[in-house]
């Protein structure tokens, strides 16, 4: 690990404690996380050779078999398995990336101190480059088998071209002290194309989670990211999604499940920069046990953004009294011509509703179970990539009839009503919201 | 098979219903009039089990056990059915879905989910529901029409002892309460349940064939008879009841 400590000498040093951390505002606000002690995990990993392959192939199994979904790819703390070869992706070695593969890059090292992290331990990196009029469906699977690791994909999609990304992170620690999975994704996505990107965290109940991601979207491009949050111990997530071209839409969708003690500190910056955008960002954490969410989504309508819409809608549901939930929608509106809205709603489980089921017979777990895969398929609906689609509903089925994380689920979608939902519902379910405060 | 005995309900603090007695054999239908505010929703829930009801004296049996301290699932699985007035629309939560899992439920046994699609055609054919209704989640962006009628849906096919029936006439034009009277009476007389149906209005009873009627007014029966009382209260209305045997809540 020398390479890196040369590379990024100051790193080290970005991970101690800054300041305004110790203020009462930032503890309230964000949770903390031990980065130093992370840091340091990160830089003794050894190569893990052949028993980390042979770890990571029959996790590859194991997910083909209960999920009935073939991983493409296998990317482990230091070692990579491909399964299939694939025209637009290229996995390297840190010290294979040059100056020339990074030009572009949206990530400055040092404007955060966990992308800091990143970029000074990442042993991985994953380049996608769709050209243009192309199309790409990739399935991959990440893990930090054995031992902490940091990776980075950058995409880039062409013009009029598409990409379906399907990314599931998994962990084995085997209970051994705390370890990490850090991923950093930027996505350029080109004009006129349309992608999606599905970014799966089922991290065990050792690791600690960091999920950042930047992406632009050109001109009349369409992107939706979607975002699962179901393992790990701790999550630090921060995404920015920018559509910067005139008539581009990003789309993003936050799904969060917490049980026992895990915890969640999720940031999701929107921005409508062109004129007649998009930005839409929906996200809804169901928290059962200790669980507790930070959800900070933020629209940034620009000066520039003429006819665009934006919209927050954040929404929660606890399951015990002491899970713990706090959403906090932002917005700042530079332009008059602008249709936007943000929302915000956190309750306990709808006492009519359940009155509701349970009166027509269903038990009282059964009834809580139908109301908690309900409420999260809703946001599984906005999926459009079926194998999101039925990975994530099996994901979140488990998790709602056990509360376990961290392990490959069996594929079951029976409880899963796949919905739409349009525009104008989401401005009438804003209003109903306010309506009730 | 059902008994109220001389029951007292609070709803928030303030009692609602104020000493109701009623008894409702196998296989009879009952309607239960009044006006709006006299209790009629309230002892509907009461006998379901809502949180908001309290039950602060007085019993209701069902079957031989007293069942008001049982939570709302194991009344309905004894066999008791509550249409609401006003169904709640659940997020996401699959019509079907639903349905089958209410059904294994109230069961106890796996739904052979063929056999049950065809039962659920069956009636969505003979209640003029819209098959579209099938593929959204439960009650939403359901009409007034169809959420009365996805609530007979639900009755034909958990096929109670006793069904509950709160206003399945609200909201329906003429053509529906037909339909929906029509069904109700084919499930009834199919299913050889109790009925006790709750309404407003006598418009739904001209396709019916009612046993028993009962008046409530203030939290309490006023009248009961049969059929002849719904021909009184169509000539009289509910003030002359009021006026002799209770008030306004």
């Amino acid at each position: 690990m020398e390479y890196y400590k040369a590379f990024y000498k100051e790193a080290e040093e970005l991970t101690k404690a800054l300041p305004e951390e110790q203020s009462e505002l930032y503890k309230r606000y964000f949770l903390p996380l031990p980065i130093e002690e992370l840091y340091k995990s990160l830089i003794d990993t050894k190569d893990g050779g052949g028993a980390e392959e042979a770890g990571l192939k029959e996790l590859a199994k194991s997910f083909q078999d209960n999920l009935s979904v073939k991983p493409d790819v296998i990317v482990g703390s230091t070692r990579h398995i491909i399964e299939k070869q694939l025209e637009f992706v290229r996995i390297l070695d840190a010290n294979q990336v040059t100056e020339e593969l990074l030009h572009g890059k949206m990530y400055k090292s040092h404007e955060d101190k966990l992308v800091a992290l990143i970029h000074a331990t990442s042993r991985k990196y994953v380049f996608i480059d769709v050209p243009d009029g192309k199309k790409a469906s990739i399935n991959m699977l990440f893990a930090n088998f054995m031992a902490p690791s940091t990776v980075q994909v950058i995409i880039k999609i062409g013009r009029e071209s598409e990409l379906n990304l399907f990314e599931w992170f998994a962990s084995k620690t085997n209970g051994k002290g705390s370890s990490l999975l850090g991923v950093l994704h930027e996505v350029s996505a080109g004009p006129y194309s349309k992608s999606e990107i599905n970014i799966v965290h089922n991290e065990d109940q050792n690791t600690y989670v960091l999920n950042f991601s930047k992406a632009k979207t050109a001109d009349n491009g369409r992107l939706g990211m979607n975002y699962v949050y179901n393992g790990g111990l701790n999550t630090r997530a921060k995404n920015e999604l920018f559509a910067n071209g005139h008539g581009s839409r990003n789309d993003v969708v936050e799904l969060i499940m917490g049980s026992s003690e895990q915890k969640f500190d999720l940031n999701t910056v929107i921005a409508n920069i062109g004129h007649d955008t998009v930005s839409d960002l929906g996200s809804r954490a169901a928290l059962m046990d200790k669980s507790v969410c930070l959800l900070k989504g933020f629209a940034d309508v620009g000066p520039d953004a003429k006819g665009s819409r934006s919209f927050v809608n954040e929404r929660g549901i606890l399951l015990d009294k002491n899970a713990y939930m706090s959403s906090i929608p932002g917005m700042a509106i530079k332009n008059s011509d602008v249709k936007a809205t943000h929302s915000s709603a956190t309750a306990p489980i709808d006492e009519e509703s359940e009155f509701y089921l349970m009166s027509k017979g269903t038990d009282k777990t059964t009834t809580r179970k139908l109301l908690v895969s309900g409420f999260l398929s809703a946001g599984i609906s906005r999926m459009e990539s079926p194998v999101a689609k039925s990975t994530v509903a099996s994901l979140l089925h488990e998790k709602v009839n056990s509360g376990h994380f961290g392990t490959i689920p069996k594929l079951d979608i029976s409880n899963v009503w796949f919905t739409t939902q349009k525009e104008t519902d989401m401005f009438e379910g804003h209003y109903k919201y306010r309506e009730l405060k | 098979m059902l008994e109220i005995k001389d029951l007292h309900v609070e709803v928030e603090g303030k009692e609602i219903i104020r000493g109701v007695n009623l008894k409702i054999n196998d296989g009879e239908f009952h309607v239960l009039m009044g006006h709006n505010g006299s209790g009629k929703t309230t002892l509907a829930k009461a006998v379901m089990g809502h949180p908001s009801t309290k039950i602060k004296s007085g019993d209701i049996i069902f079957n031989g056990q007293s069942v008001k301290d049982m939570s709302a699932d194991k009344r309905a699985k004894l066999g008791l059915f509550l249409e609401f007035q006003a169904p709640v629309e659940v997020e996401g939560v699959g019509f079907v879905n639903f349905l089958r899992a209410a059904r294994e439920s109230t069961t106890g046994s796996t739904v052979d989910i063929k056999q049950f699609m065809a039962e659920i055609r069956e009636y969505t054919d003979k209640l003029a529901i819209s098959g579209g209704i099938i593929g959204r989640s439960l009650n939403q962006g359901f009409s007034g029409g169809e959420k009365k009628k996805a609530e007979i849906l639900q009755m034909a096919l958990l096929k109670p002892k006793l069904a509950i029936l709160d206003e399945p006439d609200s909201g329906l034009d003429i053509d529906a309460v037909k339909a929906v009277a029509e069904s109700i009476n084919e499930i009834y007389n199919k299913q050889k349940m109790g009925l006790l149906l709750i309404t407003h209005y006598s418009r739904i009873l001209n396709y019916m064939k009612p046993e028993y009627v009962h008046v409530m007014a203030g939290g309490k029966m006023v009248a009961e008879g049969g059929q002849d009382l719904i021909l009184k209260l169509e000539k009289e209305g509910y003030d002359s009841f009021i006026k002799s045997n209770g008030k306004r809540n």
